[in-house]
């Protein structure tokens, strides 16, 4: 039983970790119609900025604000010189984010260093959770998840901001005409889904190292969760879950590379057996 | 032109002239060439973007060094074919997961690049087959047994095989399926209705350049003699993409010539920068992206003369007429019927139970008030859109439940609102690939000749625009008018005994409305199609319809002559309104 | 051919435009025409599909940036303008197509210029008042086309820009649509209408301008005899 619970701690652990990665993706996703494949980036920036404010002896939580401001800024920086450029085109806005990844990881190695840098945990020790000791830090991340994926739902569908958010997603040529400064607000979701990037980079620094290319060990499941949830916000939370008690599970009983090829598998399962509901356009 | 291209055999020869270590080069280059080429040609020609060409790349490579290593020299031959068949097989399944429903190409762009996250931690960590970071070194060069290639002449091969490779796909990109590739790429919805079964398209074409791709790359082994996890790796694609980006993703000569070019004016840059390559490259991709996305390729393009990039002159003869398909054949003649047919949008329902039937050569007009379901009601017929129940035949051939493209095929012709025709394409190719659309698949396509025969209503359609002398314009040359009489007459281009028509005067004038009610009249007495047409000029109705069927909240609220429906109470009230009862 | 109209108005008010030429993609499709629409008018642009009146449309409202040539919104230059500063200054546009966002509810899509209860939009069309919470792309396109006139209706504004408001729609709701433009005019609007369709176009206007292959090739006031003219001049 004991091993049952750990087992289901550690998923929604993992889950809300991806999620959260996902959250920041999907926002891009679903709101802009952009792909960031600098997303993993944005978050190694969050945790490079918080070891360096752990460094200087700043306290975990303005160290948590450092990394999301970090994200937060080089995410607008990114969207005011590159992306804003590529709307028009989805393509270019998949190949510029992709050209953005490349050089903010080898920017970062070149002038901070390949080595591997360690974020002190800011929430050590374990509480017990139906009578099992757990660590409280992971236990925060899920409560933290948690409360990310409410703020974002709240805002875009009971707040005026939100349906304006919404409706530039939906035709930005609309709403401009509509007098709402689309390309502003493009700036707003981007700049927002890059602070969510830097909060996840900051979060998941004390579960391993961090260092240049770290985002690469999280995006390829956030990547896969996104493709799972498809077009929508709410539904990257069950994907998460499922996504996360694959890769756990194989990852445990079998080999993380089998567990790979079968979370990929699952998303190309799911991509084929999405169910089309009558009155849909099919082509 | 046509011709100028075998110059291009001038390049593995120089193979012969320079020393090992250039000749060497020379085939590496030329085969990174050739994998841009075959990427330009999935991603610009047929709008396939994907990041599988550097999977595919490296799966050649270890499966020709494993093969290799494992079973003696001459096994690389096997693994060439293992290279091709493997790359094709994992792109079979890829494609039919992620191509064949007709996704956005994003989410096929965002599969394929996860598919290259996952591989490359899989080269490093699977180190028995892989030999993990160090990769697998030793590969021999072609040959057998003993005999082997020298360094120069397997470049000679090697490059030999590249530029014949960029060749056929110039010719493959001239073929009635190459244009029909660019069709897909720019209508993808309206070649589905033409007949053409776009997965199938996007698939063939994924499976060809990426098995083609894997051949390459298991021949680049043969070349540097080594294969580690940075030939299947993201660093490698980057490199890719910017080559055919560069040399203009829209042609193949391009970033074949831009891979080449760029690796040998960077020759040994890449060793003395090491630290500062890859930051270099992605630096250029940001700014190739950002500034430069055509490339350099369509410049060159746009400096050559008109007269070597004229497309092809498409011969277009009008068809025999059949003996006419009377009805006359002892009543037993089939009848277009609609059972049934329900459609709902979420909770919303926009038709109920609405039955219809039509008669060969008859014309039917569905009118009814904005929101009566008119246009669903064709959506639903031509499968755009799914019903929730319903069963349409014309006589004992079923349509319902069948994709756009069989429904065409089985007969059933539409014509959308707004013509949208594939604009870089000429009006004879537009009519070609609307002929062959429901009849050839891809072997058929591609040994095809620009020669069609169409329809006689097609012919006639086309000579009353004014199309008939303009068969080798661009689409994009012609008026909006103009483009509704090509989209009509490629719509009537095969014989169909179903013909729909949403708002086909929408745009026209009156007087181009009044030719195109007596071209409608003309088409349903001689070529005998089940008309049905949903329009709003009560002109054009009252001229063409033998039938009227009003609509009304989803329903059929009246049915008979434009008389008797004009004179019913019902339907004034609830379409015509109130004031315009006296008017 | 009669000359062109080069009349000033009220210099400063209303909708001035000089020498506008403007394309897509580096092919031009207005070649520099000049026209003006003063407070509380309606003018009509009338002339066949595929004459460049959308383009004209899209350029008024700053989707897409003209070549050459000013356009002044009440005496301010807005040439460069993105369409929400257009907006900010009292430019309201209704498009051809696609008017509505599909996938925001139709109390959502009112809200984007500031309507926050159903009463006045349904005023207009009766039939919006039991759809608030229906997703806008459920609806018809006749009905998408009546919520956005309703929207127009509801959201103020000083001078309107009009395409095609009433392709598609059933007679006694182009009537409607007819009696809003109408409204607004009295209200001290400007109004220009873009119409294929002369009877509704000529109800409400009270001045023409034809267009033809990209230019304004001639213009003039309604009169009595103008429908015949105009029907003559557009089936040659």
């Amino acid at each position: 039983m004991d091993v049952v619970i750990n087992e289901v701690l550690s998923i929604l652990s993992s889950a809300a970790i991806a999620s959260v990665i996902a959250l920041g993706l999907g926002i891009t996703f679903r709101l802009m119609g952009i792909i960031n494949l600098a997303h993993g980036e944005f978050m190694m920036i969050g945790a490079y900025a918080a070891v360096y404010a752990g460094a200087i002896g700043l306290p975990w939580p303005l160290g948590l604000l450092a990394g999301v401001l970090a994200a937060a800024v080089v995410g607008a920086l990114a969207e005011v010189l590159i992306v804003r450029w590529l709307y028009s085109s989805p393509e270019l806005s998949i190949l510029g984010t992709y050209g953005l990844s490349i050089v903010l990881i080898q920017g970062v190695q070149v002038t901070l260093g390949k080595g591997y840098l360690y974020s002190s945990n800011p929430f050590p020790g374990a509480i017990e959770v139906f009578g099992v000791a757990y660590p409280i830090y992971r236990l925060v991340l899920i409560g933290a998840a948690a409360v990310l994926f409410l703020i974002i739902l709240l805002l875009l569908n009971a707040t005026p901001l939100g349906t304006k958010i919404r409706a530039v997603a939906a035709d930005g040529k609309l709403a401009e005409t509509l007098g709402i400064r689309s390309s502003r607000l493009n700036l707003v979701v981007f700049t927002a889904s890059a602070a969510l990037a830097g909060l996840a980079g900051v979060l998941v620094g004390p579960l391993g190292n961090v260092r240049p290319d770290m985002g690469a060990d999280y995006i390829f499941t956030a990547f896969v969760i996104v493709i799972i949830a498809g077009n929508s916000i709410v539904r990257l939370i069950p994907a998460a879950i499922l996504v996360s008690t694959v890769q756990n599970l194989m990852t445990f009983w079998i080999d993380p590379m089998v567990a790979k090829i079968a979370v990929l598998v699952i998303a190309l399962l799911v991509l084929q057996g999405l169910r089309r509901t009558p009155g849909e356009v099919t082509v | 032109m046509r011709r100028l291209h075998w110059l291009l055999l001038l390049l593995p020869l120089l193979c012969l002239f320079v020393s090992n270590y250039y000749s060497g080069l020379v085939g590496q280059y030329a085969i990174l060439g050739a994998t841009a080429a075959l990427l330009a040609f999935s991603w610009g020609y047929a709008g396939v973007l994907h990041f599988f060409h550097v999977v595919a790349f490296g799966l050649g490579a270890y499966s020709v060094g494993w093969f290799a290593l494992n079973l003696g020299p001459d096994g690389l031959w096997l693994g060439l074919l293992v290279a091709v068949l493997l790359t094709g097989g994992v792109a079979v399944l890829l494609g039919i997961a992620g191509l064949g429903k007709n996704y956005g190409f994003m989410t096929f762009a965002l599969v394929t690049f996860v598919v290259v996250l996952a591989l490359e931690q899989i080269a490093v960590q699977f180190t028995a087959v892989t030999g993990g970071f160090n990769g697998l070194s030793n590969i021999p060069r072609l040959g057998f047994g003993d005999w082997r290639l020298s360094g120069s002449m397997n470049a000679l091969v090697l490059a030999t095989v590249a530029v014949l490779l960029v060749i056929g796909l110039r010719w493959l990109s001239t073929t009635p399926y190459g244009v029909a590739l660019r069709a897909v790429r720019d209508a993808p919805r309206r070649m589905g209705s033409f007949g053409v079964d776009v997965p199938a398209m996007r698939i063939s074409v994924f499976v060809l350049t990426s098995a083609a791709t894997g051949l390459l790359g298991g021949l680049f082994a043969t070349q540097t003699q080594f294969v580690s996890p940075s030939d299947i790796g993201l660093a490698f694609g980057t490199s890719i993409l910017v080559w055919t980006m560069l040399g203009s993703k829209t042609t193949l000569l391009g970033p074949f010539l831009a891979a080449i070019g760029i690796n040998f004016a960077t020759t040994g840059l890449s060793e003395s920068l090491v630290d500062y390559w890859l930051l270099i490259m992605g630096v250029v991709f940001v700014v190739v992206v950002r500034f430069l996305p055509e490339g350099f390729g369509v410049w060159l393009v746009r400096i050559l003369p008109a007269r070597w990039r004229r497309a092809p002159h498409v011969e277009v003869r009008r068809a025999v007429p059949e003996a006419p398909r009377d009805a006359a054949d002892g009543g037993a003649a089939p009848e277009f019927v609609v059972e049934q047919l329900s459609v709902a949008y979420g909770s919303n329902r926009v038709l109920q139970d609405v039955g219809l039937h039509v008669s060969p050569g008859e014309v039917l007009c569905l009118i009814g008030p904005n929101g009566a379901g008119k246009s669903t009601v064709l959506n639903a017929l031509s499968a755009v859109i799914r019903v929730e129940s319903g069963r349409w035949r014309f006589g004992d051939r079923q349509f319902q439940g069948r994709s756009p493209w069989r429904i065409a095929r089985d007969g059933l012709s539409r014509k959308y609102q707004h013509p949208s025709i594939a604009t870089d394409l000429t009006v004879g190719q537009n009519l070609a690939l609307a002929v062959w659309g429901p009849r050839y698949r891809f072997r058929r396509l591609l040994w095809q000749r620009w020669e069609i025969e169409i329809e006689p209503s097609a012919w006639r359609i086309l000579e009353a625009g004014g199309l008939d002398a303009r068969l080798d314009q661009l689409a994009a040359e012609l008026s909006h008018g103009q483009r509704q009489m090509l989209e009509l007459a490629m719509a009537l281009a095969n014989p169909c005994d179903v013909l729909l028509l949403d708002e086909p005067a929408a745009g026209m004038t009156k007087v181009e409305a009044a030719t195109l009610a007596s071209l409608i009249t003309e088409i349903a007495r001689d070529a005998r199609p089940a008309v049905i047409v949903v329009e709003h000029d009560l002109e054009l109705i009252r001229t063409v319809a033998d039938r009227v069927v009003v609509l009304q909240n989803g329903g059929v609220l009246a049915e008979g002559t434009y008389a008797e429906v004009e004179a019913d109470v019902r339907v004034q009230e609830a379409y015509l309104g109130t004031e315009a009862q006296h008017g | 051919m009669a000359e062109l109209e080069r009349a000033t108005p009220n210099a400063g008010v209303g909708l001035e435009v000089r020498g506008l030429r403007a394309g897509y993609d580096g092919s031009e499709v207005l070649h520099g025409l000049d026209l003006t629409v003063a407070p509380g008018e309606i003018v009509a642009v009338l002339g066949r599909n595929g004459m460049g009146k959308s383009t004209l449309v899209n350029t008024l409202s700053g989707s897409i940036a003209p070549i050459a040539g000013s356009i002044h919104l009440d005496g301010v230059d807005v040439t460069t303008a993105a369409p929400s500063a257009r907006f900010r200054r009292g430019l309201r546009t209704f498009r051809q197509e696609r008017p509505v966002f599909p996938e925001l509810t139709v109390a959502q899509n009112l809200s984007m210029v500031g309507v926050k209860s159903m009463a006045k939009p349904s005023s207009y069309f009766e039939f919006l008042a039991k759809r608030g919470g229906q997703a806008a792309g459920t609806l018809s396109g006749g009905e998408q086309k009546m919520l956005a006139m309703a929207r127009m209706a509801s959201g103020g504004g000083s001078m309107w820009i009009l395409d095609e408001p009433t392709e598609g729609l059933q007679p006694s709701n182009v009537e409607r649509s007819g009696a809003i433009v109408l409204e607004a005019a009295e209200r001290g609007c400007g109004v220009l209408l873009v119409e294929q369709h002369l009877n509704i176009a000529l109800k409400v206007a009270s001045r023409w301008y034809l267009m033809e292959n990209g230019l304004l090739v001639e213009s003039g006031d309604v009169g009595p005899d103008t429908r015949r003219y105009i029907f003559g001049r557009i089936s040659v």
